[in-house]
């Protein structure tokens, strides 16, 4: 029998998770994270970054060269001679076929194997001190030497350019090829380019002038960017050129990004200029001295900094705006959209706020006193704009004039949570203890609990196809309909009736968020909800609306989440056992993931689809469209340690007969978020099943036995599903000698003659200890049927008076039947514990028991 | 006036097996003339059973922590100087350990037969019939 348990995480490393932010530029927000030294970065200047294809990034430091999971930061093993020619990295660069290829000052260019990590010096470039280096489409490299001089590798063998070009006269900064071949050259006496990469045919690009180029990027379309000395961008298509800010310095290195962006980093700093003007991204975050720039092939900038560590910038899913931007508060509460596609957003203390393509403002015209707050709001189909604040009752705004609806001029609350408009163009306003008023041509109505609501603190209303108004209240849902307030039925069952949102979705179906009890559907005269027991990511729902792929979109206290509607009325019509929502947080560019609630309208989703949603640090949108991938990325093994013995070539193994230790340690390649990812694994022939392994990034099996075994691990994102499952290892241990069959038929002839002398005695033994087995279990059968025979005495004897009483006697009868069915069973059973002892003798069958019980 | 004593020591059994025979019994032996008495246990049944001994008892077998019905059955007898009360054993134990081979003992000293739990009506009826002389039910043991 095997004997295998899972071992405590044994790692070398723990996992470090640096600080994320959120950096706001024009029409985007960017989630930004930073490593240093304290992070496991062996040096805080980095000079080179490049990820290769199994996901992992690669990053030079002149502290040596690092791979880097998202999480650890892990430095191979090298010999001296790399190690040393690896402090001084100048360039990392992939090659058609994947390798790694490393330039070093002094030390020449070097082939790495990502996967074994064994390194290899280029002989024909040794002690060369590598500038700059490129492939070009014949996977020939092209390097740039710091003396100046240009060479080709190709075929293991170096050439220079032909005598005569005067290239050689200048000193070579950088080198690119646009994806039509040519290949650009930066120098000290401006750029120069060789068509179809022909060493013979070099030309200096005449509109730059002879100025030092120290940053190349190609455009796809022939256009060419040239960073230089001074703050100089050139645009080579058109012969533009764009001056950076006074002061940003040398452009060291521009890249220009997927929405046309452009990012030049500097001597001073990283900057992007979008199309209007120049901004200065992350100073306060560190990035001054950028010493290169890197777009990964998802499209997220790698920044190398001088002294200041390695930086990543993501394009977030979620623009928040806040203060910073304009509106008058950070704590936003209601949201609605105005009629011209503005987004207006109310304020805890403070003014309304307006955001129209991507500005916002503070509306200080419009609104109550600073003293108050804004909790609803509606621009009603008339265009009146309705404010419901924290004390201050209810104001209507129409051309420019400002009505106040409060306790002094007989409105019944100076506190309005929440307004909505009928089809009837009827305006619906909740109060936080004044119950529900309907006003219609200027005619107020009021409903309270006298009238039939369950609570006088309305939170929320929404209007179903067949006109029934559903208004939610503090203790429980009602219904509106031809003048008269009735309470739901089901609100008795609620675990919490503090209904905060109400949502008619696109069947006409009623859902309903709750505080504290989790997300309810109102069907067929019930209430069913869905809880955090089941998946839900929080049990308070303070807003629930719906995309236009198919989900719904939740809010509450821990965050922002959606769930696939299909998902959830599959849990609310029996055919799953919980739903698994995708949350977002800071990763994605919120400032925070605690969203305001309580009010109506708590969330909005607007005429181009987005969604907005209040959070406490500001108004948060995002697109659904633009949310990138939703599958976990790769989990990839790292290594395996066999009895303590590390193995970082992860591969097949095939050991020798015995028991083994084994520990796998994996990772999962998300290099922004993650510390959020969680994984599980399974070492099929030994483990059933997966096992979930929560944040753990090891698995740890004792004394594996001889056998065939599978290793597997997987990866899961806060909004994502299950990744791609890792590469599978398979992990063969031999099994001892004496297992094989022809040993073993030898050993079993020559055993049996002993085994079939001590055969009889052994009987003996065996037939005592099995008759005492029996009388037991039969001891064990009587107790139980006693227990059953009992309470069915009971049952029994009142049916019977049932039946002698003549009422009723067809279902007395019934139940008669049923019973005689349950006690045949039991005779069946009793049958036998009436064995005795001596009726039967060891290796009897069961059909033998029964054949001796018939007998007697 | 023909008298009944049930003994179980659980009290739903008793008062359904009072209430079944009283209905049952009522019009074949009329009113007022058939008289049950109930005990919780061995003892309380041979105490009763001496004061006013019955025409039928019908006890249960095992009935803890107190002695069980066989022996209640033996006391009795004993009491009554080796004269039986007719005994009716109920039992949901079944024939498990030395309880068949004692309850087989009681039938021979006197006992008129013992019932698996949940006891059919009609078998009860046969035998109180039988042990009352009110009709000709067959004997079995």
């Amino acid at each position: 029998m095997r004997l295998i348990k899972v071992l405590p995480m044994l790692l070398t490393g723990m996992p470090c998770w640096s600080a994320t932010s959120v950096i706001s530029a024009p029409e985007r927000s960017y989630v930004h994270r930073m490593w240093q030294i304290e992070d496991g970065l062996p040096q805080n200047t980095v000079t080179a970054v490049v990820r290769t294809r199994d996901g992992y990034l690669w990053v030079s430091t002149l502290g040596g060269l690092v791979r880097f999971d998202g999480a650890q930061f892990y430095q191979p093993p090298l010999s001296q001679e790399a190690r040393g020619a690896f402090q001084r990295i100048t360039g990392l660069m992939l090659d058609a076929a994947g390798t790694l290829w490393v330039a070093t000052e002094g030390d020449g260019v070097w082939r790495m194997n990502a996967r074994t990590h064994q390194v290899e010096q280029i002989p024909a470039l040794r002690s060369t001190s590598v500038r700059s280096m490129v492939f070009d489409g014949r996977n020939r490299l092209w390097v740039a030497t710091a003396e100046g001089t240009l060479k080709v590798l190709e075929g293991g063998e170096v050439r220079g350019p032909p005598a005569g070009v005067g290239l050689l006269d200048t000193t070579v900064l950088g080198l690119a090829l646009d994806p039509k071949g040519t290949l650009w050259i930066g120098t000290g006496t401006g750029l120069w380019r060789a068509q179809n990469a022909d060493l013979s045919d070099f030309e200096r690009v005449r509109v730059i002038p002879s100025e030092q180029i120290w940053s190349i990027w190609p455009d796809g379309d022939g256009s060419v960017l040239a960073g230089g000395d001074g703050g100089h961008l050139w645009q080579l298509s058109g012969g533009t050129i764009q001056y950076l800010p006074e002061g940003a310095g040398t452009v060291t290195s521009v890249v220009r990004d997927r929405r046309g962006g452009v990012w030049t980093g500097t001597l001073d700093g990283l900057y992007l200029f979008t199309g209007e003007k120049w901004t200065r991204i992350g100073p306060q975050e560190g990035l001054e001295f950028v010493r290169f720039l890197y777009q990964d092939p998802d499209g997220d900038l790698w920044v190398g900094t001088n002294g200041a560590g390695l930086h990543l910038l993501r394009e977030a899913a979620f623009r928040v705006y806040d203060r910073t931007d304009g509106l008058g508060s950070d704590q936003v509460l209601a949201v609605t959209e105005d009629r011209d596609g503005s987004i207006l957003a109310g304020a805890n203390c403070g003014p309304v706020g307006r955001v129209d393509r991507d500005r916002a403002e503070a509306l200080t015209e419009i609104g109550p006193r600073d003293a108050d707050c804004v909790w609803s709001l509606l621009r009603s189909s008339d265009g009146t704009l309705w404010i419901g604040t924290w004390g201050a009752g209810l104001l209507r705004a129409r051309e420019g004039r400002t009505t106040t609806y409060g306790p002094e001029s007989g409105f019944p609350d100076s506190v309005v949570v929440a307004l909505f408009e009928d089809r009837k163009r009827a305006i619906w306003i909740g109060t936080i203890s004044g119950g529900a008023c309907r006003m219609i041509d200027g005619r107020l109505s009021r409903f309270r609990v006298e009238e039939g609501l369950p609570n006088n603190s309305v939170r929320c209303f929404a209007q179903d196809r067949g006109g029934t108004i559903w208004i939610g209240t503090d203790s429980g849902l009602a219904t509106y309909r031809d003048g008269i307030i009735s309470p739901h039925g089901g609100n008795s069952g609620l675990k919490s009736a503090r209904v905060r949102s109400l949502y008619v979705d696109s069947d006409d179906l009623l859902w309903f968020g709750t505080y504290g009890g989790g997300l309810g559907l109102a069907r067929d005269g019930r209430l069913d909800v869905l809880t955090a027991a089941n998946g839900l990511l929080d049990d308070v729902v303070s807003w629930i609306g719906e995309d236009r792929l198919g989900f719904f979109w939740l809010t509450g206290n821990r965050g922002v989440y959606r769930i696939a509607r299909r998902e959830l009325l599959d849990y609310f019509e029996g055919r799953q056992t919980g739903v698994y929502p995708a949350a977002f947080g800071v990763a994605d560019g919120l400032k925070t993931i605690e969203c305001a609630g309580g009010f109506q309208p708590a969330g909005v989703v607007d005429r181009a689809g987005r969604i907005w949603v209040p959070t406490i640090r500001g108004l948060a949108c995002v697109d659904p469209a633009n949310i990138r991938t939703q599958r976990a990325p790769p989990a990839s093994i790292d290594s395996i340690l066999i009895n303590g013995e590390i193995r970082r070539e992860v591969a097949n193994l095939t050991l020798p007969a015995g028991r083994y230790n084994m520990e796998f340690r994996y990772s999962g390649l998300d290099l922004v978020a993650s510390d959020k990812l969680t994984f599980r694994h399974q070492l099929r022939g030994v483990d059933p099943d997966w096992v979930e392994a929560g944040s753990r990034r090891s698995a740890s099996y004792a004394s594996v036995p001889p056998g065939s075994y599978e290793f597997v691990a997987q990866s899961h994102g806060p909004a994502t599903d299950w990744g791609m499952p890792s590469r599978t290892i398979e992990i063969s241990v031999r099994d001892y000698t004496w297992k094989i069959w022809w040993v073993q038929l030898t050993a079993a002839l020559t055993v049996a003659a002993a085994v079939y002398l001590l055969g009889k005695g052994r009987q003996v033994l065996l037939h005592r200890r099995e008759m005492e087995k029996v009388e037991a279990a039969r001891q064990l059968t009587a107790g139980i049927l006693h227990e059953f025979r009992q309470p069915l005495q009971v049952v029994r004897t009142r049916l019977d008076i049932l039946t002698v009483r003549g009422l009723p006697v067809e279902d007395a009868s019934a139940a008669l039947n049923e019973l005689s069915a349950l006690l045949e069973n039991l005779e069946r059973i009793q049958s036998l514990s009436d064995l005795r002892t001596k009726d039967y003798a060891a290796g009897d069958t069961i059909a033998d028991l029964k054949g001796q019980r018939e007998k007697r | 006036m023909r008298r009944l004593l049930i003994v179980d020591d659980d009290v739903a059994i008793r008062a359904a097996l009072k209430e079944l025979l009283d209905l049952a019994f009522a019009a074949s032996i009329g009113s007022g003339e058939l008289l049950i008495d109930t005990a919780a246990d061995g003892e309380e049944a041979v105490e009763l059973a001496t004061d006013h001994p019955p025409d039928l008892m019908i006890m249960d077998v095992h009935m803890p922590p107190g002695i069980d019905g066989i022996e209640a059955f033996h006391r009795l007898r004993d009491r009554r100087n080796g004269q039986p009360v007719r005994t009716l054993f109920l039992t949901g134990y079944g024939s498990a350990g030395n309880v068949s081979e004692r309850l087989a003992d009681a039938i021979q000293l006197g006992a008129i037969g013992y019932l698996l739990k949940p006891v059919p009506l009609d078998d009860l009826r046969r035998r109180v019939e039988q042990a009352l002389g009110l009709g000709t039910g067959t004997s079995s043991g």
